[in-house]
């Protein structure tokens, strides 16, 4: 605990020689951005950062997955164990038999009763993972994903294609008012912003995809707000 | 792997080449400051290297902030965001630690480097752990945490795609967020084919094309990710509140690395705290803009404890080092506490001309560029003002970096402070008020004594003025060479009447209290 | 030359135009530019404005400042306090000892028995061109050739001058000034600014960081010299002699070297003294003073 004590003991005696602190705390809050740019605004970043957007509706984005997945010759989709991941399953089966599905329901160290080959399982074995973004924000073409039992941590990182479910009623103008309607509200494990394909610039500053994280990412997104059509032309 | 094949490059040539780089960067580091800087600077490959890089950042930094008032809106908010959290720094720790160990993160508290690299090996030893995979952290850097923990057999893989070609490489970064921006890519071929090798035990084939290196590294990586039994992180904000570990990162190794191995242990200084989740926005909009160019990074995680009981996978332990290493006396000290609002974007360095010049490795620390200049004297690992006199001269005070701050710290003029603080005289030092390690080491009895004469002459002016005359009336007997001055330009000459003397002469009033007392005076004949 | 690292430009207030004012020429202009400092004086006379030189004037201290030898720089600005000493506009011949003076001397003197005196000071301390532009609005109306002036012209035609303008960092960035200094330059007439690439970096000068770093130094100097010269200039101006020894001496040396060609340099005092032959001078704003200039123009 000296350590603590120490350090605590020299910034208070710091503080007390502070004249004032900032005072320009009252800012006003910063700009955001207007509601009818919001769906533009956002597909446009995404596709600046390689995101693919394939748009669909609450009743047929299962069919559109389906497609999707047959269109790109997945052969293995996780998927988190939600109420819906039956429905899900059935459909896919239906749909896409060529795809191998396997339900994220047990922990990682314990993988169908087989410990220490889930980690291999999903590192070698898993083409795609299929994530639900809780929110949507506008302004830096951000998806939030919130981890939890039914969102585990490593299904949108490990696969190489992220696909994440979006909805257009989900989406707020930005970080701002994302982080203001948070306050008070318990955290996540992990709260997340993707924003796209994992990359690096880390050679000569060229752009390259897939750097630990997916290489693609996907997103379905659910158009679900009414006047979306006409905000988009 | 076609030796045959006469386009192919030669493996041992190319090892060879990889070798010697790395003896240079060897050879260099164990060098002063000054000839560091001219050995960088006679390396065409390197300047190119930093040239293109500082060049392409820029224009990227630029085209994000393309209306200015905004920008300068945006600063003023970074800045207060900053001075408000500093402003509160001790309470907000204390909310932080309680917050964090509600959450189930084991929080450590560290005032050395050595302390820190304790705390951590005393985790692994407990977990019986061996490997070790870090995400990006320069604190980690800061406190050498490789080398303690190597030394005690633990294997440390760097895996930001940067940290761990520097680590092949057997060099330190030269860039605190593009660690190995001193190398093109025709060099990172050449390094990965002869010291990287696949997961099948192959050598990486040779490739200059960006997408098949990083594939390569990705493979190499992976594997790694899978196995290791602790990630160590960085942590770009820490959010007392909420009891969060803000990290941001284009690559997803963060994520790997605070998210696969069964610990975590995040390591940062006690600076990088805020109040709440509304504290963020201003700070997040301003870091990756002010870093990359880009409005948001790939990945923005916030980690408010390790794995529960009803989830699948995470770390099972998360563990949260707090070093001070010096800042706590930053806090203190009257003019420099404003090195503490850095978020360690990078834009200093990217907007500096001497870096551009020189490169990160010239600097010899850590942290190069003028935030480097900055933090580096002030740091108790590192050696004081005695230790990087010459660092701190290494600056035009040319205001570039200072202008693209996005929290405003007045980098010129700290800069200026520490020159004060190193050169500071006896009287000084003991004036009761906190100075910066190693004040007045750098005084020197020649330079002191010069500007003690420079002043003298220049506050009579009577004495000025004689001496400025002689000048001119010698200036047929001036030296043509002065050194340094000389090797790359004509030697100045003086006037043949200064200007004092011309106005004078041609009867410009000296004072303005005559004329206001209305007597006569050269003034009127001036006029005429 | 320094900047001082004020990173907020602080809204100035300017004075309608004076009747009377000081010059401070500035150390360096003394003895190595000094026709800069009568082209100045010359200028300000022929536009009506009594020009005070205080021959107690002497440097404004910033060579001590930024190597840190702070005492020593303090007692060498004490005297420039007395030396201007009246409630009347200060003009200095280089932006970075005006930041200095603007911005360093309050901080240099705060909590001194001269904190009031120096805060007067920096208040009433003009870099030239801020004061031709933002006090007096210098307007200058060709009366000898009928080509336009500035950049942006259609035609460049002989008797145009094809200027680099080299603002330093002190004025750009310290004092926030390239704007202005930018349109003194394009004002002028039969003038046409170039702009070398990278134009906003540093020259590698920084007082003493040239000596201190002369390595460093030079490597920027050089790549300042080359690209001012593939400009095509046939001249090269700033306010700042510091930045103007350096680049121009490295042009000198480049071209000892047949590397290129040398390029004049001179202080833009200097070129608007030459812009006064060809055209009437215009003040735009308002005088303050009941005394109105006597002659107005070129001879």
């Amino acid at each position: 605990m000296s350590a603590r004590n120490n350090i605590l003991a020299r910034l208070r005696a710091g503080q007390t020689n502070q004249t004032t602190a900032s005072s320009r705390d009252e800012l006003p809050p910063l700009a955001t951005l207007p509601e009818a740019q919001w769906r533009s605004r956002f597909m446009e970043l995404m596709a600046a950062n390689h995101a693919d957007i394939v748009e669909t509706t609450a009743q047929s984005w299962q069919q559109t997955l389906a497609d999707e997945l047959n269109k790109r010759q997945v052969g293995s989709l996780l998927l988190a164990n939600r109420a819906e991941t039956g429905a899900l399953k059935d459909t896919l089966a239906a749909q896409a038999s060529a795809v191998a599905l396997q339900v994220f329901d047990s922990s990682v160290e314990h993988w169908q009763g087989n410990p220490g080959s889930m980690r291999s399982q999903l590192f070698s074995n898993t083409d795609a993972g299929l994530s639900y973004a809780s929110a949507v924000l506008a302004e830096t073409g951000s998806l939030v994903l919130e981890t939890g039992p039914q969102e585990p941590r490593t299904l949108s990182l490990v696969p190489p294609l992220s696909i994440i479910v979006a909805r257009e009623s989900d989406m707020v103008s930005g970080l701002t008012d994302y982080m203001a309607g948070r306050a008070g509200k318990a955290m996540p494990t992990n709260l997340l912003f993707v924003s796209g394909p994992s990359k690096t610039a880390d050679i000569q500053q060229t752009l390259a995809y897939g750097a630990h994280g997916p290489k693609s990412l996907l997103i379905l997104w659910i158009n679900d707000v009414a006047s979306s059509e006409e905000a988009s032309s | 792997m076609s030796e045959s094949n006469m386009t192919q490059p030669n493996f041992i040539e190319l090892t060879e080449a990889v070798n010697r780089e790395e003896h240079e960067f060897a050879d260099m580091a164990s060098r002063h400051f000054k000839v560091r800087a001219q050995m960088a600077l006679e390396n065409d490959t390197l300047r190119a290297s930093f040239r293109g890089a500082s060049d392409f950042l820029q224009a990227k930094r630029k085209s994000v902030f393309p209306d200015q008032a905004e920008l300068e809106d945006l600063r003023d908010r970074g800045e207060a965001a900053r001075q408000r959290s500093l402003a509160n720094l001790p309470e907000l720790l204390e909310l932080l630690e309680t917050n964090l160990t509600a959450n189930g993160v084991q929080v450590h508290w560290a005032e050395t480097a050595t302390q820190a690299n304790q705390i951590i090996h005393g985790i692994m030893a407990a977990n019986n752990a061996k490997t070790v995979v870090k995400g990006k952290s320069m604190v980690s850097e800061e406190i050498e945490l490789n080398h303690y923990l190597e030394a005690r057999g633990i294997e440390c893989l760097e895996s930001d795609m940067g940290e761990y070609l520097v680590q092949l490489a057997k060099e330190a970064p030269s860039h605190i967020v593009m660690p190995v921006i001193h190398k093109n890519k025709q060099q990172i071929a050449q390094l990965m084919h002869t010291r990287a090798t696949t997961p099948d035990g192959e050598p990486v084939p040779y490739s200059e094309d960006v997408d098949d290196l990083i594939g390569n590294a990705r493979a190499i990586l992976r594997q790694k990710f899978e196995q290791a039994d602790v990630g160590v992180s960085g942590v770009n904000m820490a959010i007392a509140e909420t009891g969060t570990l803000l990290l941001v990162e284009n690559e997803g190794n963060g994520r790997m690395s605070t998210t696969v191995p069964p610990i975590h242990i995040a390591v940062t200084g006690i600076e990088k705290v805020v109040r709440s989740l509304t504290d963020v926005p201003e700070l997040l909009t301003l870091l990756p803009r002010s870093a990359t160019g880009q409005l948001i990074t790939t990945y923005v995680n916030m980690i408010s404890g390790p794995r529960k009981a009803d989830e699948l996978d995470g770390p099972e332990q998360v563990h949260m080092v707090l070093l001070d290493n010096g800042r706590s006396k930053m806090f203190n000290h009257p003019d420099l506490k404003p090195t503490l609002q850095c978020i360690r974007c990078g834009a200093c360095m990217n907007h500096c001309p001497v870096y551009a010049r020189i490169g990160g490795h010239a600097y010899g620390s850590t942290y190069p560029g003028p935030i480097g200049q900055v933090v580096t004297p002030q740091l108790d690992s590192a050696g004081g003002l005695g230790a990087n006199g010459d660092m701190i001269n290494a600056c035009s005070l040319n205001g570039a970096c200072g202008e693209a701050c996005p929290v405003r710290i007045p980098l010129p003029t700290l800069i200026r402070k520490l020159r004060a603080e190193s050169v500071a005289p006896v009287a000084t030092q003991h004036d009761g008020t906190l100075h910066a390690n190693g004040a007045g080491r750098n005084r020197r009895m020649k330079e002191a004594l010069i500007w003690q004469g420079w002043s003298q002459m220049h506050r009579h002016p009577a004495v000025y003025r004689l001496g400025t005359r002689a000048m001119t009336l010698g200036r047929a007997l001036m030296p043509g060479k002065l050194a340094p001055w000389t090797n790359t330009r004509s030697m100045p000459k003086p006037a043949a009447k200064t200007l004092h003397q011309l106005a004078r002469e041609a009867g410009i009033a000296s004072s303005a209290t005559s004329t206001l007392t209305g007597k006569s005076t050269r003034t009127a004949e001036a006029k005429s | 030359m320094a900047a001082s690292g004020n990173t907020r430009k602080q809204p100035r207030s300017y004075p309608d135009v004076p009747s009377r004012i000081y010059l401070m020429g500035t150390c360096l202009v003394d003895s190595f530019y000094p026709e800069a400092g009568m082209d100045a004086i010359e200028f300000f006379r022929q536009q009506g404005i009594e020009v005070i030189f205080p021959q107690a004037q002497t440097c404004c201290g910033q060579p001590a400042w930024n190597s840190g030898f702070e005492d020593e720089a303090r007692a060498v600005a004490l005297t420039q306090l007395a030396a201007f000493e009246a409630d009347i506009p200060v003009v200095v011949m280089m932006g970075s000892c005006t930041g200095m003076m603007v911005h360093e001397y309050p901080v240099m003197f705060a909590n001194t028995p001269h904190q009031a005196q120096a805060k007067a000071l920096a208040e009433r301390t003009f870099e030239f061109s801020e004061f031709l532009i933002n006090v007096l609005d210098v307007q200058f109306e060709n009366i000898g050739h009928t080509n336009s002036s500035g950049a942006g012209g259609d035609s460049v035609q002989d008797s145009v001058q094809k200027v680099a303008l080299h603002t330093s960092c002190s004025t750009r960035r310290g004092m926030g000034l390239a704007a202005e200094h930018m349109a003194l330059a394009t004002r002028l007439p039969d003038v046409h600014v170039v702009e070398p690439e990278r134009v906003t970096e540093c020259c590698g000068f920084g007082g003493t960081f040239a000596v201190k770093q002369g390595d460093i130094s030079a490597a920027m100097a050089n790549d300042k010299a080359r690209a001012m010269a593939a400009t095509g200039a046939t001249v090269i101006t700033s306010a700042d002699c510091g930045c103007l020894m350096n680049i121009g001496g490295t042009l000198d040396k480049l071209a000892e070297q047949g590397e290129c060609q040398a390029i004049p340099v001179a202080h833009l005092a200097s070129l608007v003294k030459n812009a006064m032959d060809t055209s009437k001078v215009v003040i735009g704003r308002h005088r303050s003073s009941t005394e109105q200039p006597g002659e107005e123009g070129a001879q």
